[in-house]
C-alpha cells in the first residue's frame, strides 16, 4: 500500500512547485501593475488606482486592477485568423509558458529550512525543486533558449509581415545575446566549480565575497544581456511598437497574447532571479543571515526575505531602465552584441580562469588577504579598462546606409543619388 | 599583405595547437569521465523526477488557461476580421518569402560560438571540482594542472581567431 502513495520527498516537490507556479503567476500579474506604476510616476501622472473591491468604492490603490484585467482577457474571445498555421500558432505560446515556468526548476528561491524530521525527507530540505540536479545552469540556459522557438514560431505561423519581421529580429536578438549571456555565466561556473546554484549561492556566502566584486566585467555583460533576453527597454526591438504594432504577436489575441506577455514578464523575473543568484550573493547579506547551512525558522525566511527584496530591486531597476532610455537600433543592436559584448566576455573568462588557476600559488605566496586583493583589484582594473577599450574601438555614429553594389542584377542601384535613373546597365558595370 | 601574414599566422597557430587542442580534449574527457562517475552514484531519478513532474505541471497550466476562454468566451468570425492585421491596408502577398541571408549568418555564427560555449562548460566546472582535474591529477590520468589550463586557453584562442575572421569578412557588419 506504501508502495502507491508518493514518497515524501515527491511530495514536498509538489508543494514546492505548486507555491512558484501560483507565485510566479500571481508576482507576474503585480509586476505589470508596479511597471504601470512606476510608468505613471515617469511621466508624472497618476496610473492605475482605480479598481479595488468590487460593489464597494473602497479603492486600495488600484490593488484589484491585475484581477480585473485577468476576467477581462479571460472573457475576451479566443480568435484564430484563417490565414495561419493552425498547430503551430497555438503552440508557440504555450512552449513560451511552459518552458518560461520549467525554467525555475532549477532556481533556487532561499536557503534551506531548519531540520523538519519528516521520515523519509533528507533535511535541511532546500528551497529548491530539485535538489542535486548538476546541470543547473545548463537547464536555465537550455529552457531560456526555447523562448527562441516560441518567438520564431509565433511570427512565422502569424503569416503577417509585422510578426514575420518582429519574429526575425527577435530571434537574431536572442540568439546573438546568449552568447555573452553564456560567457558571464562561465566566469562564475569557473570560480565555483558548480553548475548548482545553490552551491553557487553557498560559495558567495561563506566567502562573503559576491561575485559582483569579484567579477565586475562578467556581471556587467550578463547584466546587458539579461535585458536583451528578457527584451527590455533599451534592447525591445522585437515588438517595437512604433515600427512594428506588436512584433511577432500582432496576431494574437485575448488569452493567447496574455501568454506571451505573461512569459515575456516571467523572463525578466528569471533574469532577475540569475542576476541576484549569481552576481549579487542570493540571500546572502553580511552580519544579518550568516553563511552556513545551520538555520533558525527566523533566519531560513529571513533568507528568502532577503533574496525577494534583492530581486525586486533588480525589477524595479529593469522598469525604471525601460523608462529612461531610447531603444537602439538594430545595426547598433548587433554591434554591440558581436564586437563590444562578446569580447569582453572572452577577456573576463580569460581574467577570472588565470586568477583562479593560479590562487593556490598565490595563497602560498602571499598570503590568503592580499591574495583576494589582488583576486579584486585585478578584474577591477581589467573591467575599467576593458571599458575604455570598447568605448574608444566603437566608433560614436555608425553609418548605417545600404550597401549598394555595382551589380548589374542589383535592384537598388537606381536608388544612388548620382546615377541617372535610365542608365544602361552596361555603364554601370565598367563604372 | 597584411590578409597573407593573416592568414599564415592563422595557418599555423591552428597546425601547432592541434596537438595541444587534443590534449584538452582527452582532459575534458577525463574530467567529465570522473564527474560522471559522481552523477551515477548519486540517484538520478531522484533528481529528475520534480523537473519531470514540474514539466508537466508547467504544460497543463498553460494548457488549462488556453482552454479556459473556449468555455467561457464569445465566438464571432467574419471574412474581414479573419483578414492578416497589417495597419488596415490589403496584404499584398503572402509572407513567407524570401529574406535577409544576413539573418541566416547570425544564426550560423551563434551555432558556431554556442557550441564552442558548451565546451568550455565541462573545463570550467572541472577546474576547480574536487571531482575534477584535481581528481584527475591525483589519479595520474593527467601529468599536471598547467596542462588542462593551457589547453582550455588555448581553446579559447582558437575562438578568438575564428571570431577575428568574421569580423574581418564582415559578418558582423549590418548595413
Amino acid at each position: 500500500m506504501t508502495a502507491l502513495l508518493p514518497s515524501p520527498e515527491t511530495i514536498a516537490a509538489l508543494v514546492k512547485i505548486g507555491l512558484l507556479v501560483g507565485g510566479l503567476m500571481t508576482a507576474a500579474a503585480y509586476l505589470v501593475l508596479v511597471e504601470r506604476w512606476i510608468a505613471a510616476w515617469v511621466q508624472d501622472r497618476r496610473g492605475p488606482n482605480r479598481v479595488g473591491i468590487p460593489l464597494t468604492k473602497i479603492r486600495l490603490f488600484g490593488l484589484g486592477q491585475p484581477l480585473a484585467d485577468g476576467l477581462k482577457i479571460i472573457f475576451k474571445e479566443d480568435f484564430t485568423p484563417r490565414h495561419v498555421d493552425k498547430v503551430l500558432y497555438n503552440a508557440a505560446p504555450l512552449a513560451l509558458l511552459t518552458a518560461s515556468l520549467a525554467i525555475f526548476a532549477a532556481i533556487p528561491f532561499g536557503s534551506v529550512l531548519p531540520p523538519l524530521n519528516i521520515p523519509g525527507l533528507p533535511d535541511p530540505v532546500p528551497f529548491l525543486v530539485a535538489p542535486g540536479l548538476d546541470v543547473g545552469v545548463l537547464w536555465v540556459f537550455a529552457l531560456s533558449s526555447i523562448a527562441v522557438y516560441g518567438v520564431l514560431l509565433g511570427g512565422w505561423a502569424s503569416n503577417n509581415k509585422y510578426g514575420f519581421l518582429g519574429g526575425l529580429r527577435s530571434s537574431a536578438q536572442l540568439v546573438a545575446y546568449e552568447i555573452p549571456l553564456g560567457l558571464g555565466l562561465l566566469g562564475v561556473v569557473l570560480a565555483t566549480g558548480s553548475l548548482q546554484l545553490d552551491i553557487i549561492m553557498n560559495k558567495q556566502a561563506e566567502t562573503g565575497l559576491w561575485y559582483v566584486f569579484a567579477q565586475p566585467l562578467g556581471f556587467v555583460v550578463f547584466l546587458i544581456a539579461s535585458f536583451a533576453e528578457a527584451a527590455r527597454l533599451p534592447f525591445d526591438l522585437p515588438e517595437a511598437e512604433q515600427e512594428l504594432v506588436g512584433g511577432y504577436h500582432t496576431e494574437y489575441a485575448g488569452i493567447k497574447l496574455l501568454l506571451f506577455l505573461v512569459s515575456e514578464f516571467l523572463h525578466m523575473v528569471t533574469a532577475a532571479f540569475l542576476i541576484v543568484i549569481m552576481f549579487l550573493g542570493g540571500w546572502h547579506f553580511w552580519g544579518i543571515t550568516g553563511s552556513t547551512q545551520e538555520v533558525t525558522w527566523v533566519g531560513a525566511f529571513l533568507r528568502f526575505g532577503i533574496l525577494s527584496a534583492k530581486i525586486f530591486a533588480v525589477i524595479l531597476f529593469f522598469m525604471v531602465v525601460r523608462w529612461s532610455w531610447p531603444r537602439f537600433r538594430f545595426d547598433q543592436l548587433m554591434n554591440l552584441a558581436w564586437k563590444v559584448m562578446l569580447p569582453l566576455g572572452l577577456l573576463n573568462l580569460v581574467v577570472v580562469a588565470t586568477i583562479e588557476e593560479f590562487r593556490p600559488a598565490l595563497q602560498s605566496a602571499l598570503g590568503n588577504s592580499l591574495t583576494t586583493g589582488v583576486a579584486v583589484g585585478v578584474p577591477w582594473i581589467i573591467f575599467f579598462g576593458g571599458l575604455i577599450c570598447a568605448g574608444m574601438l566603437t566608433p560614436s555614429s555608425t553609418d548605417n546606409r545600404p550597401i549598394r553594389t555595382r551589380d548589374p542584377f542589383d535592384q537598388e542601384r537606381h536608388l544612388e543619388k548620382d546615377e541617372p535613373m535610365n542608365k544602361p546597365s552596361s555603364e554601370l558595370v565598367e563604372a | 599583405m597584411v590578409r597573407k601574414a593573416a592568414f599564415l599566422v592563422t595557418y599555423f597557430v591552428t597546425f601547432f595547437t592541434k596537438s595541444l587542442y587534443s590534449a584538452f580534449y582527452l582532459v575534458s574527457d577525463l574530467a567529465f569521465a570522473s564527474l560522471h562517475l559522481q552523477i551515477a552514484i548519486s540517484k538520478p531519478m531522484d533528481t529528475i523526477l520534480p523537473v519531470l513532474l514540474f514539466v508537466v505541471i508547467a504544460a497543463a497550466v498553460s494548457v488549462g488557461l488556453i482552454i479556459l476562454p473556449r468555455l467561457v468566451a464569445p465566438r464571432r468570425s467574419g471574412a474581414v476580421k479573419e483578414m492578416p492585421y497589417e495597419s488596415g491596408m490589403d496584404p499584398i502577398h503572402d509572407t513567407r518569402r524570401r529574406f535577409d541571408v544576413r539573418f541566416h549568418l547570425v544564426a550560423v555564427t551563434f551555432l558556431v560560438f554556442d557550441v564552442e560555449l558548451l565546451f568550455l562548460y565541462p573545463w570550467a566546472v572541472a577546474s576547480r571540482s574536487p571531482a575534477g582535474i584535481d581528481a584527475a591529477v591525483a589519479d595520474g590520468m593527467l601529468s599536471s594542472r598547467g596542462l588542462a589550463f593551457a589547453g582550455g586557453l588555448i581553446f579559447i584562442l582558437l575562438v578568438v581567431v575564428g571570431f577575428a575572421y568574421d569580423w574581418r569578412k564582415g559578418v558582423f557588419r549590418w548595413r
